[in-house]
């Protein structure tokens, strides 16, 4: 819009005594009407009350105004609803700009009227430099796509898909073995109630293959995923199960005559199976595979016995994978979690000594479906044993071999199992070996008191050290007893390791797919730990299960049941609108270097460097935090409503009168704007020489716009935005702090003090500590020389005249060569 | 250093090495104050660990006063000195004290005289070397 | 009490989750019911105001075994030299072995500007370099030998022995004259005054010299130089290297050859080289480039071997004396006629404990590693 088409109008609001209370409203309205482009200024009491907002409303038509400036509270609180206002009176809601003179002035400035005046007015004068560079914005519209992928068939996943598909959405269950089920199917009995295991999740299983809504794909993996959040588009690959499944009978014939042999995983390694086998009896698809990577040979065919057997010939050896592509508005990822291998452990003597076993292996053995028709026997000799040992926090809990956290399950798992064991033997002898026993959840400690009232014993202490009887293999367990400070040895039939929970070893691969992050513990990260526990950072991906974090049945099946609805809000709503502050690429300007890609924690930005057909935005997914145009060094990317523009506009209004006593302070939207608020609703007092410029995040803050502070006369510049690993954007804040160490050792080759840019991670609850840092900037601000300021300003504007000088020696060789 | 100021310990048996002392004090016979002695009940009680204190805690010589070879009231003095004595001295030749600062002297019961010689010889000796 | 609140808390001994397995593997725990680590810990943690004095703390043996198994590796020999250092500040006397020889000799060595004769044992045989750029750190050396000479302990052989190997390495190297005790007994018996005198005496010498290099053979003069000294006086001085580290790479390389020696030997992981430092391989592989020599590890060996039973010349009872006979049956039961060792302390205890066990007739040979090596090369490989 050119110059003077303008007309802008700003409205100052009182907010009671709130702002007028320490501030000279009249004043700063006085002084706005004389900013370039403003038609009228207007000084409301209650600006967000309905009075005030018709006043805005008339104003508007009176004046034809097409920028509104609004200097009263937080943005944070009521940018909405001046949007939601000017849009009711035919504006462009995008064309408002907000701004804070109480968090950021009239409270925090209490005891000095003129100082907190000179300020506001300060801040009104920065806010109309960035309206007048205001553009229309549109929303966008993004249809979303009715149908959820699964990825993970595990019991989590299967609630999931079964809540799904019950509220009428189309569902597709991804899972990598050839039947659902996961670890639950493993076990035998589950706590605290004693359920048979297989007996609750059969049913549930069955309604999963039956279920018309849900497309279930096992032996199945999630190849690529691309798109956005209510349109990805998922690439899947079906392994061949050269039987098939809709014709198969379960008869059983084929596994009878197969010659290979193979240890059984789903017994845990205790009895066998065969090439050609149905993973377990309640298997859902129920059909029989061959396991073509230990069959003798498809090519040629070596062996053909299973063909020959199969009654309903549905045998066919030359299957090949299938290819399947879907469109899907939600993902749920409930691909579950791997148990602990304590063979690293050589204290304990797992894969030594024969009758060491973890608590994965006692549940097959315990189990009535199990190699041993639940008949609890010992690996050694097969004889029952009567005394028998469990430790816990094997590979939980340590930073020495293993992992750091608890594994949730493991204490009541052990509750469980010693109670199935007295169920099956009442005299045997049972020692549960210690450090905590948690038993947090309903009906836990209950079950803790059944296990001690049938005389399990609970000792307090974690054995250092296990031998072995060569002749008996009997197990010696060496353990300090701290309630009786003695150390005690145990001769045990059996010893039992309570293993914990630990992130599938494959997990990288499916976060990589999905562009997902870990937490430290290698979990995947939630985008709020309280607020937000089954959603993904990235829109339109949940989380159920064991992926997220170590839990038992119910919280997994309690997080699936979240995940479902969730999922179905977004899949219900039909249309998304994303807040408009998105990039836009100028491929003219685009180098096809790939930097923004590599920096964009969404995956936004999709560039092919050899093609070099220039950066694509993705800009559903873009969630709108500027690194990637901070990062250009080609200045290709603009932000939208955020541009390099509007900031460097705002940095030369706040620098143009007296540079010397201002503090130029960017902000991230999320933690220090909130941060500043915070100190502000606190009245936590401090000098009035800031002037805040706000983003939404400090990756967003370009090199340009900090040199362009120095160079303009700030003295100094604090940069500031989430703590590490806290960053809205994921990781954008990384790069934030990349660029600060560049500039640090620029500004220091410039003969700047770098100390005068100042880097600091203040998270949304440290109101305190911003004020503090507040007084802390103004004190150095008062260190630093007029000679100091007025160097800096010279070697600034000497660089910038020589790069325009290359610049134009550039073209114009460019132009000779043509 | 000065001569009226050297530091030493006597390790005096209590046997024929206090005998010695005691006639010394009976014959009126002196010696420097800064001559101090230490009791023990044979010779063999003292192990290096003993000697290396004295001098840590400031002795500038040590001197072993027993008796007679055979003469022993415990029988058991030459054991001693074929051992402990002999580390001694090494250690404090390794350490650079010199093995002058220590001395094992051997006397007839009663002997003051040729305690008090002995004496003022040591501490000539010691304040000589420094 | 809170001068060591911070030294206390870097030791993460508020991590500790009480559950015994420190306990359970401490060798001064099997023989001694009193000696409990996990109680240590809790007995002190928060008694430090009182006039509390626990007599335990004398008996830990630094071997690092609790460390090795406790989940958050919770450093509980330092937490033992911190309470041992707060006992004499209180102005209790320390507990000596020894009579309190060796701590005098210490003392001695640091206080009097004396000029030891401390190299009178070199041979003619063996070079020095011109500069004091690298040098070999012998430690008490001389000193022991004298000492424990009744035991039959040649350790000056060993180091010999290591000097005429780096001649032999072409690693150039010299010789301190005025090289004091490395000070690591005092530090670790809470004499932090003796030790920093020592200490910085040495490093004061290392500077006048411009060394930048040092070569040990002993593992505790190799862990208070490389480790203690750092953090103590708090900065680097020179690059430090346990002597076997030198020589592996070149046997690797193929630049140095040993020789041959046909024996069956066992050898015995220093805890302080072993645990605390992570040096396993070169030691074992300077004796498996020795022709004709078989290898028979202990049970246990490498991370979990048993230690020697020394202390820093602090306590040595009864326990002490069962832990070094366990030793010396694990040695004998692999069959070996020689039991390797590779420090200073483990031979002079093992061979006390060997004296009164089987009298005047071992039934296994203790000898040093650098020694074994060297007498190979008298018998050159074909």
């Amino acid at each position: 819009m050119a110059e003077d088409e303008l007309r802008i109008g700003v409205f100052v609001c009182d907010c009671g005594l709130n702002i007028a209370g320490s501030v000279d409203t009249e004043e700063v309205r006085i002084s706005a009407e004389k900013l370039p482009g403003v038609v009228v200024s207007v000084r409301n009491r209650y600006t967000c009350a309905d009075p005030g907002q018709a006043e805005i409303k008339r104003y508007i038509k009176e004046y034809n105004l097409n920028r509104v400036v609004v200097a009263s509270c937080t943005p944070r609180l009521h940018e909405s609803t001046f949007r939601k206002c000017i849009a009711d009176a035919g504006l462009n809601p995008y064309l408002l700009e907000m701004t804070s003179i109480r968090e950021h002035c009239s409270w925090v400035h209490l005891y000095d009227r003129e100082s907190a005046t000179k300020k506001a007015k300060d801040i009104v004068k920065i806010a109309v430099a960035r309206a007048r560079l205001l553009q229309p914005q549109q929303e966008m519209e993004i249809p979303v796509t009715d149908a959820a992928l699964v990825i993970g068939g595990g019991v989590a996943g299967i609630q999931a898909a079964l809540d799904l598909a019950d509220a009428g959405h189309q569902v597709y269950l991804v899972e990598q073995k050839p039947s659902i089920g996961g670890i639950m199917a493993e076990l035998d009995k589950t706590f605290p109630t004693m359920d048979c295991s297989i007996c609750v999740l059969g049913p549930k299983m069955m309604d999963v293959g039956r279920h018309p809504k849900i497309k279930l794909m096992t032996y199945s993996t999630v190849e690529t995923v691309s798109g956005y959040v209510g349109n990805f588009k998922v690439r899947i690959r079906q392994k061949a199960r050269y039987v098939d499944e809709t014709v198969c009978n379960v008869c059983g014939k084929c596994a009878e005559v197969c010659p290979v042999v193979l240890p059984d995983e789903f017994q845990q390694g205790f009895s066998s199976r065969k090439a050609a086998y149905i993973a377990f009896p309640q298997a859902v698809p129920s059909a029989f595979l061959i396991d073509m990577e230990h069959c003798l040979g498809n090519k040629p065919v070596a062996c053909a016995k299973c063909m020959d057997a199969c009654e309903k010939k549905c045998i066919d050896l030359h299957a090949q994978d299938k290819i399947t592509e879907i469109e899907v508005g939600a993902i749920i990822v409930a691909t579950g979690m791997d148990i602990y291998d304590p063979a690293q452990l050589d204290e304990y003597g797992y894969t030594l000594f024969e009758n060491v076993i973890t608590s994965m292996e006692f549940e097959r053995l315990i189990c009535g479906g199990g190699p041993t028709e639940g008949h609890l026997v010992r690996p050694s000799d097969h004889k029952t044993p009567k005394r028998i040992g469990f430790i816990q926090c094997v590979g939980s809990r340590t930073e020495n071999r293993g992992n750091p956290y608890c594994s949730n399950v493991c204490c009541m798992n052990t509750v469980k199992d010693s109670l199935l064991i007295k169920e099956h033997d009442p005299d045997a002898e049972i020692f549960v070996f210690y450090m905590d026993i948690r038993a947090f959840g309903k009906g836990f400690e209950d079950l803790l008191r059944r296990s001690r009232d049938a005389g399990v014993r609970y000792i307090r202490g974690l054995p250092g050290e296990i031998r072995e009887d060569p002749v008996t293999k009997n197990l010696l367990v060496k353990v300090e007893n701290t309630t009786t400070a003695r150390v005690e040895e145990y001769d045990l039939d059996m010893v039992i390791l309570s293993v914990g929970l630990e992130p599938r070893a494959d997990l990288k691969k499916l976060t990589t797919v999905l562009n997902l992050s870990q937490t430290s513990d290698g979990f995947v990260m939630e985008a709020h730990p309280k607020l937000r526990p089954v959603d993904a950072p990235t829109p339109g991906i949940f989380y159920a299960g064991c992926v997220e974090a170590p839990k038992d049945i119910k919280d997994s099946v309690t997080q699936a049941g979240a995940a479902a609805a969730r999922s179905s809000i977004l899949l219900n709503s039909g249309i998304l609108k994303g807040e408009a502050i998105k990039a836009i690429v100028d491929l003219e300007k685009c180098n096809s270097c790939g930097v923004c890609a590599r920096v964009c924690p969404y995956g936004a930005m999709k560039v092919d460097i050899k093609a070099k057909t220039g950066a694509q935005v993705v800009t559903a997914a873009c969630a709108g935090c500027g690194t990637c145009a901070a990062e250009c060094r080609f200045d290709a990317i603009t932000m939208q409503h955020f541009s390099d523009a509007q900031v460097l506009a705002q940095i030369d209004a706040a620098l143009e009168a007296n540079p010397e006593q201002k503090i130029i302070t960017f902000l991230c939207n999320w933690c220090s704007y909130a941060a500043s608020d915070l100190a502000g609703v606190s009245r936590m007092q401090f000098p009035p020489n800031n002037r805040f410029i706000r983003t939404m995040c400090s990756g967003r803050v370009d090199e340009s716009f900090i040199l362009r502070a120095f160079e303009k006369g700030a003295p100094i510049v604090l940069l500031s935005g989430c703590h590490l690993g806290d960053c809205h954007y994921i990781s954008a804040n990384h790069w934030t702090m990349r660029r600060a160490d560049k500039l640090w050792n620029k500004l220091e080759k410039l003969g700047i003090r770098p100390e005068r840019l100042q880097l600091e991670w203040i998270s949304a609850a440290e109101g305190p500590r911003f004020a503090q840092i507040m007084r802390g900037l103004e004190e150095m601000r008062q260190k630093v020389t007029p000679e100091e300021i007025s160097h800096a300003r010279k070697a600034l504007a000497e660089q910038k005249r020589k790069a325009k000088e290359e610049e134009v020696e550039d073209e114009l060789s460019d132009a000779a060569k043509v | 250093m000065k001569r009226n100021k050297t530091n030493i310990v006597v390790f005096a048996c209590n046997w024929d090495g206090l005998s010695c002392v005691e006639n010394a004090a009976q014959s009126r016979l002196s010696y420097p104050a800064s001559v101090k002695l230490v009791k023990v009940s044979c010779l063999s009680r003292i192990n290096s660990g003993l000697i290396l204190k004295a001098f840590e805690l400031g002795a500038d010589g040590v001197m072993l006063l027993g008796c007679r070879p055979g003469s022993c009231h415990f029988e058991k003095d030459e054991k001693f000195i074929a051992s402990e004595y002999d580390k001694a001295v090494n250690l404090l030749d390794l350490l650079g004290l010199g093995t002058n600062r220590l001395k094992l002297t051997r006397l007839a019961r009663g002997d003051g005289q040729e305690f008090v010689g002995q004496v003022e010889n040591f501490i000539e000796e010691v304040s000589q070397a420094g | 009490m809170t001068k060591h609140k911070q030294e206390i808390k870097d030791t993460r001994i508020h991590l500790c989750l009480d559950c015994g397995k420190c306990t359970v593997v401490c060798p001064v725990s099997r023989y001694d019911p009193d000696f409990n680590p996990r109680l240590i810990v809790q007995r002190n943690m928060e008694h430090r105001n009182r006039n509390y004095e626990d007599e335990a703390i004398w008996s830990c043996l630094n071997c690092f075994m609790c460390l090795e198994r406790c989940n958050y590796r919770v450093e509980f020999p330092e937490f033992i030299r911190i309470l041992r250092t707060e006992t004499l500040d209180k102005g209790r006397g320390a507990q000596c072995s020894h009579g309190g020889a060796l701590q005098s000799m210490m003392h001695l060595m640091a206080g009097n500007k004396l000029k030891q004769r401390r190299l009178n044992w070199l041979p003619k045989d063996i070079k020095l370099s011109g500069q004091y750029e690298t040098i070999f750190f012998i430690g008490c050396a001389p000193y022991f030998d004298v000492m424990f000479k009744d035991l039959g302990v040649n350790i000056l052989d060993g180091v010999k022995s290591a000097l005429r190997l780096m001649n032999r390495s072409h690693i150039p190297f010299n010789l301190l004259a005025d090289e004091l005790c490395c000070g690591r007994d005092l530090l670790l018996q809470g004499d932090k005054e003796g030790f920093m005198a020592l200490a910085q005496a040495n490093v004061s010498e290392f500077h006048r010299l411009g060394v930048k290099k040092i070569i040990t053979s002993c593992p505790e003069c190799y862990y208070a130089l490389k480790i203690d000294y750092q953090k103590m006086l708090g900065k680097t001085f020179a690059e430090v290297v346990y002597w076997t580290e030198a020589v592996a790479p070149l046997l690797d390389s193929g630049e140095l050859r040993l020789g041959r020696l046909k024996q069956k030997v066992t050898y015995q992981d220093p805890c302080t080289l072993g645990r605390g430092l992570r040096i396993f391989d070169s030691p074992r592989k300077i004796l498996g480039a020795l022709d004709g020599l078989e290898l028979v590890e202990m049970q246990p060996n490498r991370e979990t071997a048993l230690c020697c039973g020394a202390s820093s010349w602090v306590h040595c009872g009864a326990a002490n004396r069962q832990i070094q006979d366990e030793r010396l049956t694990q040695a004998e039961a692999t069959g070996a006629e020689v039991l390797v060792t590779s420090c200073p302390k483990c031979q002079i205890h093992l061979k006390c404990t060997q004296q009164s066990r089987n009298g005047k007739r071992p039934r296994i040979d203790i000898q040093d590693l650098a020694s074994l090596a060297a007498r190979s090369l008298d018998q050159e490989a074909g």
